[in-house]
Parts: C-alpha cells; structure tokens; sequence
C-alpha cells in the first residue's frame, strides 16, 4: 500500500527510470509516433511521414543499440543511456527492471498472497535478431510508402501501433502482459489490412478471415494460460514461474499427461495459426494478397515468427515431455506444411499468392526445426525466423513494384522486367535465388541446419516409438522427405523469374495500366512534358516503360544523351503542360528505382549476402539458450 | 600444415574476376561489353599459370597443397554432448586442399575455360548480352575450380549449386522457348539429384562430425571399429549409403542414364557454353567427388580394409549402363553436336565405372583426356558450324566442311583420343580400367594385402565381370561414333544447305531455333577466326600428344621421373596389360572400320541399311534420347503439375472449406443456440412466470373472492396461525438464544 504515499516527485522519477530503460524505449518511441500522428491533421503529409520515418527509425537505433551497447564513456555521461550495455547473449533476458519497479497490477488476498500482474520484460539471444528484423523491417515499410496519400494518418499511425504490439510480443516475459501484445498486434493489423487493401470487399473478408482464426486461436490460449496458472498454484503469472511449475511435480507435474497435453494443443493452436502450420494456413494467403505491399511485408516477415518465437519461449519450456509425445505428429505437420505448400505455391499465377504460400512452406522448416527439440535443429529455427524474414520482405516489396509497374500481380501478364526496370532485376533474382534455399544466401543455413538437426536428433527420440519406427528414424525420414519442398522450391521461383525477367517487356500502346499509374505519371504518358534534368526525364521514362530509356543499357553515368533520347520519345516539342512540383513531387530516383526503394531493397540484398557468407554472428546469438533448452529436454 | 596461398588465389582470382564481372554488368553494362571477356580469360589465364607453378614443387614432394582457414562455427547437438557440455560448436573452416590429380584438373579446367574465354570472344562478338555472358562464363569455371580445389564438405556443395545455377543460366543464354526450357529442365534434373548430395553430407557431418574431406579418414574409422573390438559392418553400411547418394548425385551432375537427357537438350547453348559445360566443368563435377570421395567405396590400411559391395556395384552398373546406351545414342544421333554430348555422357560414364573398379587415378586421367579432347571436338565442330549459312550443325549439314588439312588431323587426333587408341591419353585410361576390371573380377587380388578382393566381395565381382563385359563392348562403339562424326566432318560428301536443315524430331526444332538465334555472324568463316582454328588445334595437340608425354600414365613419360602419378596403371607393362592394349585395339579399329565404311565411304550403303524398317525405327528412338526427357517430363513435369493443381484446387475447396467451415459452423451453432436458447428457455421461463401468476389470480378470483364474510374471517384466522407457527416461533427461539448466550 506503500505506491499510494509516493508523492508527485517520486513518481515522476520512477518514470524517469523506466524509461531510460532501452525495452521501454523500443516500445515508447512508436507509441509517441503514433499518438502525435493521430493528433495532426489529416493533409499535413510532410509532416505525417517525417514522424512515420523519425520514430521507426529511433526504434530501430534503440534496438541496434541493445546489440552493440554504447561505449562506457557515453553511458556514464547521461543517465538516459545509463542502461545501454551490450547484449550477452548467454546471459538470462536482459534489460529487465529490477523486481520491485515492475510491479503493474496487484491484487491482494490473504495476507501473504498476493496476485500481480507484472511489467516484466527482457530480450535474449532468441528475441534480440528478431526485434532487430522486426524493426528494420517496420522501417523499410515507412519508406517504401512514403508516397501514400490518401489516409496516410491513420496509416502510419496504425503501423506504429502494430509494431509497440510486435514489439511487446518479443519482450514481454510475463502471461498477461504477452497476451495482451499478443492481442494489440491483432487489431491494427485487422484494420490495416480491410481498410487499405486495393479491393475493398475482397480486402475486409480477408481482414474478418484473419481476425477469426487468430482470436479462435487466442482464445484457446486464454484457457490454457489460465488453467496453466490455476492449477498450478502460484501467484505469478511470470511465464518463467508458470513454466517452472508446468514441470515441478508438486505443483503441476503431477497433472495427467492427457491434461497437459490438452493445455499444449491449447498454446499450440494459438501460435499455430499465427505461424501458419498445415490445416490452419488458409487465412494467409487471402490477406496476403489483399494487404497492401508494407503490410504484406510485415505479416510474413514479422508476424509468423511471433508464433514460432512463442513456441520456443513457452511452449517447449513449460511442456518439454508434451514435446516428446507430441513432436512426431507437430513435424508430420509441418513436412505436409512444407511439401504441401511448396507443391500448392507452384499452381499460383498471382505473384503475392505465390509468395505467401512459399512462406507457408518455409515457415514449415521452422516447425520442423523446433519440434525435433535438439540444438543444430532450434539455432536452424531461429536462423531460418530470420534469414527467411529478410528474404520474403524483399519478395514482398518487389511484389509491389511489380504491381505498380505492371498494374497486375498475375504471372501470366508480367514480362520483360529486365527490359522495364533493369535495376530492380538483381533484387529479384537475389531473393528468389535465396528462396531456393541456396548456398551462401540467407536462406541456405536454417534449412541446412533444420535438415542436419532432424537427422542427428536429441538421443531422447531413440525411445520413442512412431508407427513402426522409432522417433530418430522417423525425423529422419521427414528430413528427406522435407527435401522435396526445397526442391519444388527451385521449380516455382525459377519459373516466376523466367516470366517476370525475360520475355518482352510490355510496349507503350499495348498496355493497359495507364489509368493506374500514379496520377505524376500522367501527364508524361499523355501530352509528354520537358523534363527538368536527366534524372527526372529518366524517372519519366522508367514510369512510362520508354523501351529506349529503359532498355538495360540506361546507366546513370553518361544519362545525358539518353535523358535527350527519352525527352524526344515522350513526345518533346508538344505543349508542355506545367507539372505543378508542390502538388506532385517526383519521386527522388537512383539509377532507375526510386530512391526510398533503393533505400530499402540494397540493405536487404546486402544482410541476405552476409547472412549467407557469415551465418556465425547469428548462430552464435541463440545457440547457448538453444544448448541450455536442449540439455533440459535431456531430463525428461 | 602450411597454407598455400597460390592455392587460394588459383581458386579466388577467376571468382573475383566473377564478381567484378556482374558488378560491372549491372553498373555499366557498355564497359561490361568490352571488358568482362578479357577480364575473365585473364584470370583463367593467372588461375593455369598458379596451377603449372604449384605442379612442380607438389609434384616433387608428392603432397597436397592446402589452405585453411576459420569459416563458421555450427552450433552442434554431437559436440554438445560429446563433450559433456563443455564444447557447443563445430568448426567448420574454409579449407582448401589439392592433391595431384586434382592440380591435374585443375590445370585442365582452368586452361580449358581459357581456351573456351578466348574462342567465345571472337563467337560472342556481336551478342547484345555479351557482358552478362562473359561473367556467367567466367563465374562457371570459378565454381569449378573452386569444387576441384575445396577440402570443406559444404563448400564443396555450394560450389556444386552455383554450377547449376551457371550451367541454368548459359543455357538459357538465347533466351528462345526451347532454350529456356531445356536450361530449366537442366537445372530442375541436376538441382533434384543435388540433395542426395546434400543428404550425404549431412550424414557424413552428423554422424561422422566430419567437415572436410581430409578428415575423412575412413580407414581410420575401421581401425578404431576393430580397436573397440566391434563389426565394422554398420559403418561400411553408412559409407556405402554416402557413397550410392554420390553416385545419384554424379547420375543427375553429369548426365549419366536414366537422366542423360539434359545433356543433350543443353546443346541449344552457344558453342563456347558446349565447350565448357562438357569438357571442363559441371559434368567432370560427379566423376570428381566420387573420386575425392573413394574412400567411403572401399577403403585399406594394411591389413585392415572395408567397402560397400553395394556402392562399387551401383557405381559399376550405372557407369557401364550409360556407357553403352549413351554411346548408341550418339552413334544414332544425327546432329554434331549431339553426338558429342552423349558421348561426353558416355564417356563419363567410364570415369564413373573407374571408381567402382577401385581404380580411382585412371577416373581422373579418363577425365583429363576426356576434358582436351571433347574442348577440341566441340570448338571444332562450332568453328564449322560458324562458317554455313543458318549455323546448323547437323551432320547433313556439316559434311565435309573440315577441308584444312590442320583442322582435320586435329579433329581425328582428338576423337582417336576419345576412342581409346592405345598410347593416347584417353586408351591410357580406358584400358587401365579394362585392366582393373577384368583383373579385379577374375585374378582375384589385392596387391596391399595379398587377400583374394572378389572373394569377399561376391556381388561387386559380379558387377565387375558384367562391366568388365560391357566396356568391352563398348570399345567399337565407341570408336565407331567417333570415327562417323570426323569422317563425316572431314572426308563426307557435302549436301546443299536446304537439304541439311530437314531432319526429324527436336534436331529440326533446334536447327530452326539456331537460325533465328540472337546475334548471327554473317555466314561464311569472315576474318578474325584464325584465332579460333589455331586455338582448336592446339587443345587438340595438347590434349592428345602433350598430355600423353608430360603427365600420362604409360611408358611414354617415363623420363620425367620425379612426377609421382597416383593415376599411374597398376598393371603397367604386365603381360597382361599388353593383352588388354591389343584387345582393345583389335575393338576399336573394327568400330571405326564399319563407321568407316557405312558412312563416309559407301554412304548409299549405310543409307541403305537405315531404309529397313526395324532398324529405322530403333535409330530413331536412339536418336531421340530413347525418348527419356519425354518419360521423365511427363511423370514428373506433368504428374508434379497435377498435383499441384489438385491441391491448390482443394486447399481452397476442402481445407479452406473444412477449417473455416467448421470455425464458422461453430459460431453460427452458438450463435443458433443462444438464440433458441433464448427464445425456448429464457422466454419460456418468463412466459411460465407470468403464466404462474395468471394462474394464481385465477385461484384467486375463483377460491377466495367468495363474497362470504364468514369464509374472510376463517382465512384471517388461519393466516394467524400460520403467522403463529412459522414466523414467531422461529422468532421467539432466536431471541431466547441470544437471551440464553447473554
């Protein structure tokens, strides 16, 4: 009762304290992004986008800086970075407050009994990489976007607010606060994807679809925390406690394992349909598609990692025995997952569909790596969460390019992109090329891992027994079977490269995405305008798909004859109609992208390399929690 | 061990040169233009140049070169546990290691891909694309010094990718339909086979905790196996299943049977990617491993050894099989090219056959000789091909165009080569694997042990004899297709262009697609093709005389005694390798004198021959790849498009259908419920209530509004008591109790 006589001062302090501290700063900074974006009015665009960029951008620092730590003579100087030291990765979750500052909500009863609600956070080697990704990520989609009009407010405020949401998800250590980001990450993601996907109907069934499966899963998650908690008898609802008791036979352990296998499908099914695993994958390719480019990016990026992420932190913690006997049929699961969806993505002619159902398959390696409880197996998982987030946000920001160039998404329509925009080519076939799973790329080291760990398993499966074989044979079967998704895998990604690269690109008369072009690229396209300078006559050209100035030969550096070449061809000496710069300012271009494209598509292109040629930083992040997870499952 | 840093540069200067290639193509691809072919072949030319000087010291010492250096640390379960928790991570380091077969080939892939640099500079002059093309040139023959030259497994792997990806990529390079699709239908075959690789080093790393192939030691495993006093049974099990996943993987990387159809639908490439993708590169790849690998097949130390009958006898079975069957393809084939590209498959398909023989030095020698020669066939043959109007290269076509007599003693010199004449590079090997063979299988020895080797291994002698048999056979055949092509080159009767162009089956597709091909010198051998036939002739010397006298096997090279050659024939000068020499060349001049015969000098004869019905039509399903690209495309092209339809069709359909149906049945059964619920027992209780009370006033009206004063008053006076009875009794007692306790 002593909080009620802490005065004005005290309070304010405490404040102080908490947020210096760099957790609460990864959450505060969109959240301060979000509310002063909702306060401004809804045509102040300059405005609106320098906040969007400033504040995932402050967050993305902070999260970076959790990594790396601030030099000692800096943190000394201020108290607001007092708490920057560098992550250890062996450590237990760091960044936490210490225990008596994050009391939340308590309530009493008895006298000694007291049940409390905890802001109780930290970040280790298995959420650290992701809150990384997860904030880089959120930056890329502020500047892929930059150039929305229409209702970019309540956009990027809803953006800022899904990544506090994510963002808790990844530090939250405590039942009810991680239920509760769980849940935040829910609602703005819903409305992002009905109210800004291109076709309205299809756009808000995708968006109730979404919502549907995730809260039917939620609420099985609800039961099993709470029954979790009930009967294990604790008053905490720290997931460490909760988990500790799950285990310890005087609290929960001595529960039927009928019980607690009803309490891990219960988790199981709400991470399930996040992640997505097989029967409960069909609402993510309808909001993928319907979602606009930087939603798209962060659902499959971001977002299908939350579950899988969970799935480590709590559910293999609390329930390791569970694992064992639920394991065989959770990977089964996830091999359909991966051959099922591969199989499924090659039937695709829509670019977007294709993508989320290769993120279906691939996410199955991350299942597969995690239920086969061993470290090669879970460092793999966790590699994968990653190197496969970089990988499908690219493909995904392509996807948008694709759509504004083309003005379609379906395969069968698209060709030529060498010809039409030679500079986003490279990205293509990087990410593509990654998403085969091949080496020295992003994509090649979780798979590899995944595939190794199910064939040298944790010796506990030798025990077990799957149908006529026992559970190490049996992993190992599923790890060649799981071959054939990374095969399929070359078969569709070859066959969307050979159509969207080669072939002709489409010619100015024959098009029919005129009308869809930005409304900046109209007048160039109808009565032709002088360009100001050759970047902009290029921008022009790139816009109007010239097959002069586009052709592959364009190049930057001796741009000056063909800025003239593409003058001429969009019409010069016509009338020029007076581009009015405040009401549509050209997009800024470097060597044919628009330059917050470029901004974000080299960074990936460059992280997919270095994930591939050096994968040691990242295995090192997660392999100690993985090594320490792993001797415990040992016991059981 | 030392680290060798010519070795490092020999492997990272032509994929340096790679990637400076691509970074130019794509910033300033009118540079790239210019600049990337000459780029590429300087490399190559400083990667053979680091090659020749890193031959004499190794050869002297008779070590292996090597470089190694800390990579990536794999957390890993084995060491975890092997450890006791203390160890977390397996290091996997960058190595590289070269012994001298190797350096062998990677002199030859280097000076191959060279050669081909320069002859493509003059073929790709006028291509738009040259930049990019040049890179992915260059890019090929980096991945394959690299795999020559890696010693760590997963290197050794991705080297192994990114030649299918360049192999995808130079196929595809003329950007027709047909070239498109064959370019895929390459890299789908090879990427499929490519796991079983993978499988198997995951297996050798997981298992085994070995990350490089020095540290293969599998002798070294059977030794400790009998020091810990166990069978070493279930080892050789494992190193046999290692070893048949290679082999599949060779099947599938270097065209061998059920999968040669590939190879032969790679020949809608331009020459230069001909060239490089059979002589020097990507199908040597599966030959070379199993080479590398030899061990897992069968391994001695002493008096200790062990092998997996069943990996010899897959490797025997698949190398012998393609050997025959891809030699009657070529014999039957009608286009130059395409006879040289099953017979690469065929060829190969001996390298492979030597490693199931147990007589890996003469796979790499098979190689080796195999690599010059088919660089010389094949540039020869486009040279040719360059000079007709429309660049066919049908053998209608292409009759007797090699008028020069350097250029025809060139070709014949290379193909006497391929044919095995003894005393050539390509009859060293030959008839030392013949020899090994037949030797192995019927001599029964083992000169390490002086144990009977077919004894214990029953099925790998069988296998031996039946190979043993079919390389035999394979002699004429050999000589025979061979023979045809020059002879028809060189000494046939030449047939207007019209009549060239119609032949039948994918060879006329082809033949149009080359017509209509991108970037067509103007017919006719114009100025600047010297270069070219100079460089024709001289891989065809080189490869053939020069080889055979500074590094080949036999008597010949003798003089140069400080060259250890591991690929030197056991059996050399033995009465029993002159029986094999002579057998072999009995064979061989009986192939060529009947190819000689039907074909250049009584060709109405030959024609004649082929006007019989039967024979008609067995060439053509011959010449038509036995039709196993029309097999494989449709049980897996077809099947695997079906399915995916199927369950794209029922994802939506019946899964889609079932979830969502059933999360949707769920809230509209509760839904449904509440409401009857609602309405049958929520309203039911009200409407029960107020009937209660309907009823109560009806008792009401009915029993006590009688009108009688008398019946009030007995009802007040029951009231009462009731009052009485149950309220203040009750009452009275409570009151007491609280009086009582007071």
């Amino acid at each position: 009762m002593e909080q009620f006589s802490v005065g004005i001062f005290e309070k304010l302090q405490n404040f102080l304290i908490w947020a210096a501290n760099p957790i609460s700063q990864l959450l505060l900074f969109p959240l301060l992004g979000c509310l002063l974006i909702s306060g401004l009015k809804p045509g102040n665009l300059p405005r609106i986008r320098f906040y969007a960029v400033l504040f995932s951008a402050l967050t993305l620092l902070v999260s970076i800086l959790m990594v790396t730590g601030l030099p000692e003579g800096l943190r000394k100087s201020a108290p607001f970075f007092s708490q920057y030291l560098a992550l250890q990765p062996d450590a237990p979750p760091q960044f936490g407050l210490p225990a008596d500052q994050y009391k939340w909500i308590t309530i009493q009863y008895g006298e000694h009994q007291s049940l409390s609600v905890n802001w109780n956070v930290g970040v280790d080697g298995l959420s650290m990489p992701l809150i990384v990704l997860s904030s880089a990520l959120f930056l890329g989609a502020t500047l892929w976007g930059l150039s929305r009009k229409e209702q970019a407010r309540e956009f990027y405020a809803l953006l800022l607010l899904l990544q506090v949401g994510i963002g808790g998800v990844f530090v939250s250590l405590d039942f009810i606060l991680f239920y509760l980001f769980w849940e935040l990450m829910l609602l703005p993601m819903y409305f992002l994807i009905s109210g800004f996907g291109k076709e309205r109907v299809a756009a808000q069934r995708a968006a109730i679809k979404f919502f549907l499966f995730t809260m039917g899963g939620s609420v099985f998650f609800l039961v099993s925390a709470i029954a979790m908690k009930v009967l294990s008898n604790i008053y905490s609802f720290a997931i460490i406690d909760i988990c500790m008791a799950a285990i310890d036979p005087d609290k929960m352990g001595y529960l039927p394992l009928a019980l607690r296998t009803m309490m891990f499908v219960g988790l199981l099914l709400a991470f399930a349909v996040k992640i997505p695993i097989f029967p409960l994958h069909t609402w993510l390719p309808d909001a993928h598609t319907e979602a606009p480019t930087e939603i798209s990016v962060i659902l499959a990026g971001i977002m299908l990692k939350t579950g899988a992420y969970a799935m480590l932190r709590i559910l293999y913690f609390a329930f390791p025995d569970v694992g064992y006997a639920v394991g065989p049929i959770l990977a089964t699961c996830a091999v359909i997952s991966i051959v099922y969806g591969a199989a499924i993505t090659l039937a695709q002619t829509d670019f977007k569909r294709m993508v989320a159902y290769s993120s279906i398959s691939h996410m199955g390696f991350v299942v597969l790596g995690i239920s086969a409880m061993n470290v090669d197996a879970m460092v793999g998982a966790t590699f994968h969460m990653v190197g496969h987030g970089i990988i499908i946000a690219t493909l995904f920001f392509l996807s948008g390019v694709l759509e504004r160039r083309y003005g379609t998404r379906d395969l069968r329509q698209i060709s030529g992109m060498l010809k039409l925009a030679p500079a986003y080519s490279p990205f293509l076939v990087l990410a593509a090329v990654a998403g085969m799973g091949f080496p020295f790329l992003a994509g090649f080291w979780g798979e590899l891992m995944v595939l190794w760990g199910s064939f040298y398993n944790n010796p506990n499966w030798e025990s077990v027994r799957v149908g006529p074989l026992d559970g190490a044979t049996y992993f190992q079967v599923l790890a060649v079977t799981a071959c054939l998704g990374i095969l399929t895998s070359a078969v569709y990604m070859l066959r969307m490269l050979v159509r969207v690269l080669g072939g002709p690109a489409p010619s100015l008369a024959s098009q029919q995405y005129e009308e869809k072009l930005p409304a900046m690229a109209q007048p160039v396209l109808l009565a032709g305008t002088e360009p100001k300078n050759p970047q902009q006559a290029l921008a022009w050209a790139g816009l109007s798909g010239s097959p002069m100035a586009a052709s592959f030969e364009l190049e930057a550096a001796d741009s000056a004859a063909a800025a003239e070449q593409a003058a001429l061809d969009s019409g010069a000496g016509t009338a020029s109609v007076p581009l009015d710069v405040e009401d549509a300012p050209q997009p800024k271009v470097w060597r044919g992208m628009r330059l917050n494209e470029a901004l974000v598509l080299i960074p990936l292109a460059l992280a997919i390399i270095i994930l591939g040629l050096q994968p040691s930083g990242l295995f090192a992040m997660s392999s100690s929690l993985a090594a320490s997870m792993m001797q415990y499952f040992l016991a059981f | 061990m030392e680290n060798n840093i010519q070795l490092l540069l020999l492997c990272a200067l032509p994929m340096a040169a790679a990637l400076a290639c691509y970074l130019l193509a794509w910033l300033a691809p009118a540079t790239a233009r210019r600049f990337n072919g000459p780029l590429g072949a300087a490399a190559l030319a400083g990667s053979s140049l680091l090659g020749a000087m890193l031959w004499l010291p190794l050869a002297g010492a008779n070590v292996a070169a090597s470089f190694s250096r800390p990579w990536v640390k794999l957390p890993d379960t084995t060491t975890l546990l092997m450890s006791g928790g203390q160890e977390l991570f397996l290091s996997i380091p960058f190595a590289l290691r070269l012994d001298l077969p190797g350096l062998l080939f990677a002199i030859t892939t280097a000076g191959i891909g060279l050669a081909v640099l320069l002859y493509a500079l003059r073929e790709r002059r006028d291509d738009e694309r040259r930049g990019l093309f040049f890179a992915h040139l260059t890019l090929f023959s980096a991945a394959m010094l690299m795999l020559l030259c890696c010693d760590t497994l997963l290197l050794i792997y991705i080297a192994w990718e990114l030649m299918g990806l360049c192999s995808y990529l130079l196929i595809a390079h003329r950007a027709t339909p047909l070239a498109r699709r064959s370019a895929r239908l390459a890299f789908w075959t090879t990427r499929a086979t490519d796991f079983a690789l993978l499988i198997g080093i995951i297996i050798l790393m997981a298992n085994f905790n070995v990350t490089a192939l020095s540290g293969l030691n599998i002798a070294g495993f059977y030794q400790r196996a009998v020091e810990l006093g166990v069978s070493h049974a279930p080892l050789e099990a494992w190193f046999g299943t290692v070893g048949i996943l290679l082999v599949i993987a060779a099947i599938g990387k270097s065209g061998q049977f059920p999968l040669c159809f590939w190879l032969s639908g790679a020949m809608v490439a331009p020459t230069p990617v001909s060239a490089m993708l059979h002589a020097a590169t990507m199908v040597a790849a599966g030959p070379y491993l199993l080479y590398r690998m030899s061990g897992l097949f069968f391994s001695g130390n002493g008096a200790l050894w062990g092998g997996s009958e069943a990996a010899m006898l897959t490797a025997c079975l698949v190398g012998a099989v393609s050997l025959i069957l891809c030699g009657v393809m070529a014999l039957c084939a009608d286009d130059a090219k395409r006879v040289l590209a099953y017979s690469t498959a065929s060829q190969l398909g001996l390298a492979i056959l030597a490693v199931g023989a147990l007589s890996e030095g003469a796979a790499i020698w098979q190689l080796t000789a195999h690599a010059w020669a088919k660089a010389a066939l094949f540039l020869g043959a486009g040279l040719l091909a360059a000079s007709l109007p429309g660049h066919s290269t049908s053998l209608k076509a292409l009759a007797g165009s090699a008028r020069q007599p350097l250029l025809r003693l060139a070709l014949v010199l290379a193909a006497l080569s391929l044919a095995g004449l003894p005393l050539l590079p390509g009859g060293q090997a030959k008839d030392s694997i013949l020899h090994a063979l037949w030797t192995r299988a019927l001599v029964q020895l083992d000169p390490a042990t002086g144990t009977s080797l077919g004894a214990s291994f029953p099925l790998a002698q069988a296998g031996w004899t039946v190979s043993a048999v079919l390389l035999l056979l394979s002699v004429p055949l050999t000589a025979a297709y061979l023979i045809r092509l020059v002879g028809i080159l060189g000494w046939g009767k030449p047939v207007p262009a019209a009549a060239a162009v119609a032949v039948s089956g994918d060879a006329a597709v082809e033949a149009a697609e080359h017509s209509t091909g991108a970037a067509a010198p103007s017919p006719g051998l114009t100025q600047g093709w010297g270069l070219a036939k100079g460089l024709v002739i001289a891989l065809s010397l080189f490869g053939t005389i020069a080889l055979a006298l500074l590094f080949g096997p036999g008597r010949l090279s003798t003089r140069l005694p400080l060259i250890e050659r591991p690929w030197a024939w056991a059996g050399e000068g033995s009465p029993t390798a002159w029986l094999t020499a002579a057998a072999s060349l009995v064979f061989i001049l009986g192939g060529a004198y009947f190819a000689w015969r039907f074909n250049v000098a009584r060709p109405d004869e030959g024609a004649r021959l082929l006007r019989d019905g039967n024979l008609k039509r067995t060439v053509a399903y011959f010449r038509n790849g036995m039709l196993l690209r029309q097999f494989w495309e449709k049980l897996a092209g077809r099947g695997g498009w079906l399915l995916a339809q199927t369950w794209s069709l029922s994802d939506r359909r019946v899964v889609d259908a079932l979830v969502a149906g059933a999360l949707s049945k769920l809230g509209n059964g509760f839904s449904e419920g509440s409401r009857i619920f609602d309405k049958r027992v929520v309203d039911g209780a009200r409407w029960a209530f107020c009937e209660f009370w309907w009823w109560l006033r009806r008792l009401h009206q009915r029993l006590l509004q009688t009108g009688y004063v008398q019946h009030y008053m007995f009802i007040i006076l029951l009231g009462a008591v009731v009052l009485c009875f149950v309220v203040l009794r009750p009452l009275g007692d409570t009151f007491k109790s609280i009086l009582g306790r007071r």
